[in-house]
């Protein structure tokens, strides 16, 4: 196994998309850090949306539209514990990493079975749990990785720019950020799921990059439509992005809990559906 | 008494009510290049999907290396493989394709994958990209990987697709060689006759997913050969006399009431007479010999695709 996942790190290093990948965690930070706002890839959550008021209120004091001097006068008034909060709001937006991990997915496990090239490593190195396994210890390792290095990436980046009046400890920060694992590798396990069911890298594209979006979409149409107390709950609560948004800026033990629990759920459920589908799949 | 390599017991496979294989046995020694024939569809790669666990029979079972299939683990790195097209990384270079299994498989000489590519002729190009590569290099590359790694048994799926002639030679020379030196065992697809012939030392005929026939290259030189057929009701007496007055040895008795002679020294007419002659009354007496492709031809019943 352990030579299995060598052979991964290998051609890791050799394909663009790892550089490319850092490269956009690297600009998400810089941008983060010489703005001072968090910003966020998918849907805006609610909690997300709550410096929009102070946005209004300095647009109605200086008259004006121009977004760019609004947001400049923005920062002056956050009081100090809402520019320490900055930095665990940027972690809270750590559901942008999903779609790196989404490119992560693609590069160890969906090109393998979209290129064909599961069958050189079927027929005559390893039998298939054991491809099974490797493939998802190399995900799931490079995928936390990939999560701790952008807390370290951006707390050292703002440290440096903005100082320590807009970061809260390091401490605080990891904590934060291992707070988010269960629900981000929850998520990687779906993804890996998605891989195995459609088997075609195009089809794990558009479900793994469209899908989240358009999952996302229909609850908030459904809320709109239904007025159903259990979706405003959920999408407020427990919906990937809110949740991993709450998890680190607001964190609460139940809420904490349960979005373990929903995390944990979901990575099992994807792992043991994956395997189960994986086993029986004709390799063609 | 030869090691067996690869054994199937009654392996059948079922795609909803379509049967791809019906009940194949089959005996693959050590040492044997053996040769898969069949048209397009005929099964073959479902048989190498199957012993390779690329897909799962329903039913019957297999033995690789006198070891059950459910039992087959660390076996597999005996084996070396090319099953259907060849896959590799696009992004990457030959060497590197080959470099990244070399890995997998926990190869730590590294100058095996440059002795591979050398014996398929792309040492020279072992730094260009997979995806810049032709049909025949591609091909190559995918042998080169089967190769790797001294495999004891080695399943190549139609690989001369793609190669040039003189390729195809190198490549036959260098599969025989493989096999008198280092003692590995092929299991060779084609469904060109003419071309396993030349290298193949056991055949397997098959069609709809039935073994048509199983036979050696001797037994497939006799059924070919041109020879004077005699059937005659006394064929103990014939032969005597074949012998004896006609100082002929290169005959075969196939069955009770047929000999075929081989040797074209004497005309058949002159045979005919001299069994008669002895009172071996001859009931009929015809030239045989049939090309491979006539062979193939008349064992799927039909004609070829190709």
């Amino acid at each position: 196994m352990i030579n299995m996942i060598k052979a991964d790190l290998f051609r890791m290093i050799r394909s663009k998309s790892i550089y490319i990948i850092i490269a956009v965690m690297l600009t998400m930070a810089i941008v983060s850090v010489a703005t001072k706002t968090p910003g966020t890839i998918a849907n805006a959550n609610y909690e997300s949306m709550e410096e929009m008021d102070m946005i209004y209120e300095i647009a109605e004091e200086e008259n004006t539209n121009d977004l760019s001097s609004v947001l400049s006068k923005l920062d002056s008034k956050r009081s100090d514990e809402q520019k320490k909060e900055y930095s665990l709001k940027v972690i809270g937006s750590n559901m942008n990493l999903y779609y790196l991990i989404v490119f992560i997915v693609y590069g160890v496990l969906a090109a393998d079975l979209s290129n064909k090239t599961i069958k050189n490593t079927l027929t005559s190195i390893s039998g298939r749990k054991k491809y099974f396994f490797s493939k998802l210890i190399f995900i799931l390792g490079s995928s936390t990785l990939l999560i701790l290095l952008n807390t370290l990436t951006f707390y050292g980046i703002n440290m440096i720019v903005n100082g320590e009046k807009y970061s809260v400890s390091l401490g605080r920060m990891l904590e934060a950020t291992l707070m988010q694992l269960p629900m981000l590798l929850g998520l990687t396990a779906l993804l890996t799921f998605i891989v195995y069911l459609v088997k075609s890298g195009a089809w794990y594209n558009s479900i793994s990059l469209l899908g989240i979006i358009l999952f996302q979409t229909v609850l908030l149409m459904l809320n709109s439509l239904l007025k159903c107390k259990a979706i405003t709950t959920y999408l407020e609560k427990y919906e990937a992005q809110s949740a991993i948004f709450k998890l680190a800026v607001h964190p609460e033990i139940s809420h904490t809990v349960i979005c373990c629990i929903i995390g944990i759920g979901m990575f099992l459920v994807s792992v043991i559906a994956s395997y189960y589908i994986f086993k029986k799949a004709e390799i063609n | 008494m030869k090691e067996v390599i690869v054994k199937t017991n009654q392996l059948t496979k079922k795609y909803g009510d379509f049967i791809a294989l019906d009940n194949i046995n089959m005996t693959v020694n050590k040492g044997d290049i053996y040769g898969l024939i069949g048209r397009n569809g005929a099964g073959k790669t479902t048989i190498m999907k199957i012993i390779t666990g690329l897909t799962e029979s329903s039913g019957g079972d297999y033995e690789l290396f006198s070891r059950p299939s459910n039992k087959i683990g660390d076996e597999k790195r005996r084996i070396g493989c090319l099953i259907e097209n060849p896959a590799f990384f696009n992004n990457l270079s030959a060497y590197n394709n080959l470099k990244y299994y070399a890995i997998q498989k926990g190869i730590s000489d590294m100058s095996k994958i440059g002795e591979v590519l050398e014996m398929v002729k792309l040492k020279d190009v072992k730094n260009k990209k997979f995806r810049t590569f032709s049909l025949g290099m591609k091909q190559r590359l995918g042998i080169a990987f089967a190769l790797m790694d001294d495999p004891d048994l080695v399943i190549l799926d139609e690989p001369i697709n793609g190669i040039d002639p003189i390729g195809i030679s190198e490549l036959r020379e260098t599969f025989m060689r493989l096999t008198r030196e280092r003692g590995i065992t092929f299991i060779i697809s084609s469904h060109i006759l003419s071309e396993l012939y030349l290298i193949a030392n056991r055949f397997m005929f098959i069609d709809k997913g039935k073994v048509l026939k199983e036979i050696t290259h001797e037994e497939l030189d006799t059924e070919c050969m041109r020879c004077t057929v005699f059937r005659t009701n006394n064929v103990k007496k014939a032969t005597a006399l074949i012998e004896e007055k006609l100082n002929i040895h290169d005959y075969k008795v196939i069955d009770d009431t047929e000999i075929r002679i081989y040797s074209d020294d004497i005309a058949p007419a002159v045979i005919n007479t001299e069994l008669v002659k002895n009172g071996i009354s001859v009931s009929a007496l015809f030239e045989s010999g049939i090309t491979l492709e006539e062979y193939f031809k008349s064992l799927v019943g039909g004609s070829t695709n190709d």
